[in-house]
């Protein structure tokens, strides 16, 4: 057979059109790649790469097909027709076993972990159109719930890990404080965490009145670090991964690494994306025919004459002085708008084994899809650089990541509800764009949006942000094994804020005082965590101890100044332009310091051990309250490593048992709130400064505890083309610490205190990876997550007695809704009615008092049933197509609470959903009777929003991503020496799968702006 | 390798520094901002500071709260002053009765005077438990803002009857407080106001603050209210006597911070802004809506040629319609002056409460001689009357047009004589005689099981 081989080499250049092919292959990262096994197709002629990645071989006619495979490599076929050069691109194929996690001070694999830590690549990131990281994250990690607070640029996420811990502090706070992770950025606790930065409100963070339902909104600080120069991001989850961040990382943590340099040639990569985003599915409204019936409608059920003298009952302009044929879309105009987003992002890296550096910078810039010259403009820059010294004993490492970011808007947050302005109410702007006040000498006051909102687009508001994220470690090996480092790390997060009602957003003859706000909020944070590490392999174990401590100061500085009185707009931009100013501020500090230690012990590849011990320090606590002892144990059994899976189980490539139980420290409290303060007040009184009291004086608060429980089983079949990883965890946190709800006469809303409640946490969370096909031309990978969370508050002891009696319910969740229960718009009297507690229908249910629930019911909670993500990846060659969904399963309020807040019928366009309305005796209908007045039908509005209907069923399944990329063949790019091309499209929430009785499930916003519908275009270059 | 030495030096000195450093890390200073309780009664000066702290927080808060207005619109809406509110659901629950215990607006009065009732407790304590004064330094201040606390509970006890009395800081007692009858509300009243007229200084004191006078004043209107009319008598003779006050001939000039009528009023501190009534109650032009337009009722209550119909009622014509405000404080914004201070007592009502309590005493020339004064004052001729539950009407009727839409003075008058079901009931459709008494807010309710409810709600 060898010689038939040989032979027929020696005749193929006689008797065929064979060919010499000198090839190149280099990885992705353009690094030559040496040992690959070269083959013709359908013979067994085969050669190797050598070490510049270059080989030779012989075609024949008959056979002209390149197969190019090596372990830890995807196979390539490749067509040789004529060409006697070619470059081959080979992709790596690491097992995702062995993938390297960034964990808690070092790196592991998923292997020989015991922790529960989800990995998200640079990869996943880049095929989003997305420009904050945080929505990089939503539907892709078990266990973590990521949900927009609005779809304009800027805007908040809102981001936990498995579930609320914490009590709410009072009843009028309709939402808890949220118990957030800890955001660690290349080692570097984040400045301002996942805090809302703006102090102001604005379009994008319009509050969280019941119009807006705008829970947890705000400016995000991520917002300011480019998503492109990302290299991953972990989440850490159960008691072992976390433990050794301590009281800080209570809630799980969020790791974000950004990109290093790599060994071998300078690499020069270039980004430029441009995309355009529309807002997605809103609710239809009324035109002016259906809402002008509407209106006549509800004055005639209130048996009144539309008139037309201002202030009266009566007063119905829209049906008495305005154009009843004229009808403008204002959704159109408000929200029709195309957002347009650019990015370009570039950076070089190399190195050599020494030292490493990489450089990037990235500009973006988003509009708004409102009118106005409104845009969020980003500039960043990230540089890293790693360098060993030649005797690989002293190894420095430094990254450094700044950006400024400059978000313009509206400071007007009622902007939002201008789009329920009447349908036929007279264009508040005259042919020069100039606002108009009056219609035929009628002041224009429109009840929905009220005055002119042309006036709010002139409300200017600017944010600006500057991000410096920065940390040296350096590491000296004293002896082998023994390595003592230290890291210093800087996060600082300054933003300016500036917010202002000028001259020409005022009606002229009007006294409004004109008005200038000027913030700024800074939030620094500084850290140094010396350690010493000690690893050693004895026999078949594998030990690594570490020791370290942390020191870290947190502050935050805020102050405002605001100006009033401008005589002249030109001079709005300044402080020393106005006539009367008022200034304030505000600080805040916070210290935190840990003596930790940790044991890894690994034997025989098969049995892990982990064992964590601290000691935390918080300057929360008064004295004596400030240090409290926790640790955590961690235990995985790789049982696909013992003989008998081996030998009968063979299709069982992979398998470990995990567990893991500790208990962590909780300080999420606010400062100094041990000591009794007095503040001086923000304006004097007869030239003597006031001080008042800020808080109710408690000196004996201490750490809550979280006791965290995990069981985990990851299996891999079919030498790991079949991943699964399933956990079960049970977080208890206990010795609560809460703002205790006091009733007002006490001076104040509630004090800090330590409350013998029970939050537990518990669920079940899942993921699969499998690779489904893997033939040469076509791979199809596939990933699905999915989590079952619940939470539950397991005791609260005299609960009855307590402010809280008719917050929660002992054995449901923190999110518990107790509502009345609707029963239907009475067919008699057009009003809605309500079932009371014995079951039987009143128009007038009573609400809780003094602990009693009344007629309220359980109607369920607002936490996700199950959430989780379903990605599949095809590659065929040069094309590769991703497809992307996210799932959700929850109750949610629906559009009828922001509707009912204000009630129909009165002077305010409505969805056309609300005609489903009772009109007179025998109706049955959805919606009451509509009124123009504060009466019984207002009273029933009232209660209506109390109950359930304003919830319903917010579950979705989104297509989240869809994305397309194409790399150019490489002969076209040889020629400009480009070593790779390729062309992105990526569209992003293209539609959406829900019932949800609304705009979007997943905002929950009728007056806001939801996540957007994007399609992005881009070219990857690389030099 | 100079480098490789600084380094190990660093790394050493960071590993000696957690040894020693850690308890003493974690302990911080207060903020820059704040003082710690301690600091603030250190002294009479910074004990001052933390009394100028309470009239900052009654007069500071933006729009019509507890003591900047919300007493005037909501007893004025609640009773027969203003109009309907078509814009404001909650505040047009006070017109019409019929408010929720949930109603946001009457939980802010609530939660205003109880802030005010805590800062006064805590100036008590500190006070008291101070070194840095004598004992009369310490009686005077504490007299001062215990005239406070008692404007606090009186009006709390005209809106919400028995209302809890907090008399201490102290959270862990006062989270489980249940309310008190009404006698004991004003026995506590009075006992606030008799030590303050006893340790307050009859001279050299400031208007703007709770002065001797300001406690007279008020102890009089108490006297008035619990029916001790000889008291109220005596009490409110003090003042009109004492000669430190006159009333102001101009009518324009009642309200100004010249004004000598006024007995105790609040100096604005928000910038740009006199009065929140001025700047809420008055169109800011001819062609502008008044925002709380007062009602026909009230208008054309007035005698003809009354001058404070002309001169403290603004009107406006819009497009054939006519549009009546309150034009007592006449200033919408302040430019560079401040003109007008916000009024909570004034010489007017102390004749007013003579007259009332002679009339109850049947001391009926004093009654009309102290009548006469202020309807003189206001252009009108002596009063003529015929017997004395007429009279009783007449100086209702004199008090309405003299207190109209000031604080909750008609409010708490139609109450207080037992005749607001008589006349609510003729202006309002759906008037009932336990919407007399506000809601007390639910949150309260649920935060202290103790709380009762007012019946009706």
């Amino acid at each position: 057979m060898k010689s038939l081989c040989i032979f027929s080499m020696l005749l193929m250049p006689f008797i065929s059109l064979g060919q010499l092919v000198k090839g190149t292959v280099k990885d992705t990262s353009h690094h030559p790649v040496s040992g690959l096994t070269v083959s013709l197709k359908g013979t067994r002629i085969m050669t190797q790469t050598d070490s510049a990645g270059i080989f030779e071989i012989e075609t024949s006619t008959r056979n002209k097909t390149l197969i190019i495979s090596g372990t830890g490599y995807r196979s390539v076929e490749i067509n040789v027709d004529t060409q006697r050069i070619i470059q081959v691109t080979i992709k790596t194929e690491v097992n995702a076993l062995d993938e390297v996690h960034v964990i808690a001070y070092g790196t592991s694999t998923q292997r020989y972990n015991v922790g529960s830590i989800t990995k998200i690549g640079a990869e996943d990131i880049q095929k989003q159109a997305i420009t904050n990281p945080l929505a990089a994250l939503q539907g892709k990690v078990p266990g973590l719930v990521v949900t927009a607070s609005s779809g304009m640029p800027g805007a908040s996420f809102k981001v936990q890990i498995r579930g609320q811990n914490t009590l709410k502090s009072n009843q009028m706070q309709t939402i808890p404080p949220l118990d957030a992770p800890l955001f660690i950025v290349d080692g570097v606790p984040f400045a301002a965490q996942n805090a809302n930065i703006n102090q102001f409100p604005s379009i994008v963070s319009p509050g969280i009145s019941n119009i807006y339902s705008n829970a947890y909104g705000g400016i995000s600080p991520f917002n300011s670090i480019s998503p492109s120069d990302i290299a991953s991001i972990e989440v850490l989850r159960d008691a072992d991964a976390t433990a050794i961040y301590g009281s800080r990382g209570g809630n799980g943590v969020i790791l974000i690494t950004t990109k290093k340099g790599k060994i071998g040639k300078t690499d020069f990569d270039m980004n430029i994306s441009h995309g355009a985003s529309i807002i997605g599915k809103t609710m239809p409204m009324m035109n002016t025919a259906q809402y002008l019936l509407m209106r006549r409608e509800a004055f005639s059920n209130d048996q009144i004459t539309p008139g037309d003298e201002a202030g009266k009952p009566g007063y119905a302009p829209d049906l008495t002085i305005f154009d009843s044929t004229k009808y403008t879309n204002w959704k159109n105009v408000f929200l029709g708008g195309t957002a347009h987003n650019t990015n370009v992002n570039a950076s070089i890296s190399g190195g050599s084994s020494n030292t490493q550096f990489h450089i990037g910078a990235n500009f973006s810039r988003s509009t708004y899809i409102y009118p106005g010259d409104y845009a969020d403009d980003k500039l960043g820059a990230l540089a890293s650089i790693h360098h060993t010294t030649a005797n690989k004993k002293f190894t420095i490492d430094l990254s450094t990541n700044f950006s400024y970011d400059n978000n313009n808007a509206s400071g007007a947050q009622d902007l939002l509800t201008a789009y329920t302005l009447d349908p036929n109410y007279p264009t508040p702007v005259d042919k020069d764009n100039n606002l108009v006040w009056y219609y035929n000498g009628v002041q224009l006051y429109g009840q929905g949006a009220t005055t002119n909102p042309f006036a709010y687009l002139k409300r200017k508001y600017n944010i600006e942000n500057t991000l410096l994220n920065s940390n040296l470690q350096l590491s000296y090996k004293l002896f082998e094994g023994l390595e003592l480092r230290s890291s210093f790390g800087y996060s600082s997060l300054n933003s300016s804020e500036y917010s202002a009602t000028p001259r020409s957003s005022l009606q002229p003859d009007r006294q409004d005082a004109t008005k200038a706000r000027f913030g700024r909020n800074d939030y620094t944070t500084w850290l140094i965590e010396p350690q010493a590490e000690y690893k050693k392999n004895i026999d078949k174990a594998v030990i690594d101890i570490l020791i370290g401590g942390t020191f870290q100061k947190n502050s935050n500085k805020r102050t405002e100044m605001d100006g009033y009185n401008y005589i002249n707009d030109e001079l709005i931009g300044s402080i020393s332009g106005a006539p009367t100013t008022t200034a304030w501020d505000q600080f805040a500090e916070y210290k935190y310091a840990a003596l930790f230690g940790r044991v890894n012990f690994r034997w025989d590849n098969k049995y892990l051990i982990n064992l964590n011990g601290r000691r935390d320090g918080s300057s929360r606590f008064g004295p004596n309250k400030q240090f409290g002892n926790f640790g955590s144990v961690g235990a995985g059994w790789l049982f696909s490593e013992e003989r008998f899976i081996r030998e009968h189980l063979p299709i069982l490539s992979y398998a470990k048992l995990r567990s893991s139980y500790g208990i962590t420290g909780g300080d999420n409290i606010g400062d100094y709130n041990y000591i009794s303060r007095w503040s001086p007040t923000y304006y004097p009184y007869l030239e003597t400064l006031g001080y008042t009291p800020v808080n109710l004086y408690n000196p004996d608060f201490s750490w809550a505890t979280t006791k965290k429980m995990e069981i985990g089983l990851e299996l891999g079949f079919l030498k790991d083309r079949f991943l699964i990883n399933a956990s079960w965890y049970r977080d208890r946190s206990g010795n609560q610490l809460v703002s205790y709800q006091l009733p007002g006469i006490t001076g104040f809303a509630n004090v800090v205190t330590n409350w013998d409640a029970v939050v537990q946490n518990s669920g079940f969370e899942l993921m699969v990876n499998a690779s489904l096909l893997r033939k040469t031309k076509l791979h199809w990978d596939a990933s699905f997550n999915i989590t079952v969370p619940k939470n539950k508050l397991l005791s609260f002891p005299d609960i009855e007695q307590s402010s809280y009696a008719t917050t929660y319910i002992v054995g449901q969740s923190l999110s518990v809704l107790n509502k009345f229960r609707y029963a239907g718009v009475n067919p008699k009297t057009g009003l809605f009615q309500f079932y009371d507690a014995k079951g039987e229908i009143t128009s007038n249910p009573q609400e809780p008092s003094a602990g009693n629930f009344n007629d309220y019911f359980n109607i369920g909670n607002s936490d996700p049933r199950f959430f989780g993500g379903f990605q599949n990846t095809f590659s065929m060659g040069r094309l590769q197509v991703g497809l992307f969904l996210e799932f959700k399963k929850q109750l949610g309020q629906n559009y009828l609470l922001p509707v009912y807040s204000t009630p129909p019928g009165f002077e305010f366009n409505l969805p056309v959903a609300l005609l489903d309305r009772w009109q007179s005796p025998g109706n049955n209908a959805f919606f009451q009777k509509l009124s123009t007045q504060y009466g019984d039908v207002y009273n029933a509005d009232r209660k209506f929003t109390y109950s359930d209907a304003v919830y319903s069923d917010a579950s979705y399944i989104r297509f989240k991503t869809l994305s397309i990329s194409y790399s150019l063949p490489s002969i076209f790019l040889e020629r400009y020496k480009i070593k790779n091309l390729t062309i992105n499209l990526i569209a992003q929430n293209l539609w959406t799968i829900t019932g949800y009785k609304g705009n979007d499930p997943e905002t929950q916003t009728f007056y806001g702006v939801p996540v957007l519908r994007t399609i992005q275009i881009g070219l990857q270059l690389n030099l | 390798m100079k480098m490789k030495t600084i380094c190990q030096t660093g790394l050493i000195m960071s590993l000696i520094a957690i040894l020693i450093g850690c308890e003493k890390f974690v302990r911080i200073e207060p903020p820059k901002n704040q003082l710690v309780s301690g600091e603030v009664f250190a002294d009479s000066a910074n004990a001052d500071g933390a009394i100028s702290g309470i009239y900052v927080t009654m007069i500071q808060p933006y729009g019509l709260d507890f003591a900047t207005g919300g007493l005037t619109l909501y007893g004025g809406l609640s009773s027969d002053e203003f109009s309907q509110q078509t814009s404001d659901a909650e505040k047009n629950e006070f017109y019409t009765n019929n408010l929720s215990a949930t109603n946001s607006y009457c939980y802010n009065l609530w939660i205003s005077a109880y802030k005010l009732i805590y800062q006064v407790n805590a100036c008590i304590e500190g006070i008291t438990q101070s070194q840095g004064m004598d004992q009369a330094a310490k009686s005077r201040r504490i007299a001062e803002v215990r005239t406070i606390r008692a404007f606090c509970y009186f009006n709390l006890v005209n809106l919400f009857g028995g209302v809890p009395l907090i008399v201490k800081t102290s959270y862990d007692i006062n989270r489980q407080a249940s309310r008190s009858s009404l006698d004991a509300v004003y026995a506590f009243i009075e006992d606030d106001l008799k030590f303050a007229t006893s340790n307050l200084p009859t001279s050299r004191f400031s208007k703007e603050k709770a002065n001797y006078y300001a406690a007279q004043a008020l102890l009089s209107k108490v006297f008035l209210f619990e029916g001790k009319y000889k008291e109220a008598i005596q009490s409110a003779s003090l003042v009109i006597t004492s000669g430190v006050f006159k009333l102001e001939t101009d009518l324009d000039k009642v309200f100004q911070t010249t004004s000598r009528e006024t007995i105790w009023d609040l100096k604005p501190v928000y910038p740009g802004v006199d009065t929140w009534e001025g700047l809420f109650f008055v169109p800011s032009s001819s062609s502008m809506i008044p925002n709380y337009p007062i009602t026909d009722n009230l208008y054309n209550s007035f005698e003809e040629g009354d001058l404070r119909r002309s001169q403290w009622i603004g009107t406006n014509h819009i497009a054939g319609n006519v549009y009546h405000y309150p034009y007592k404080y006449k200033q919408i914004t302040s430019g560079t002056d401040q003109q007008e201070n916000y009024v909570l007592l004034r010489l007017s009502e102390q004749y007013l409460i003579r007259a009332e309590a002679a009339a109850n005493l049947d001391d009926i020339p004093a009654t009309i001689e102290d009548i006469n004064v202020i309807r003189n004052r206001a252009g009108l001729s002596d009063l003529k009357i015929d017997s004395k539950s007429n009279l009783l009407l007449d100086i209702e009727a004199e008090r309405r047009a003299e207190l109209f839409c000031e604080g909750a003075n008609r409010w708490y008058d139609l109450k207080r004589t037992h005749r607001a079901t008589e006349v609510l009931a003729r202006e309002k459709a759906g008037w009932k005689e336990s919407a007399e008494l506000f809601p007390i807010p639910q949150f309260e309710i649920n935060a202290d099981h103790n709380l009762t409810q007012n019946t009706g709600y």
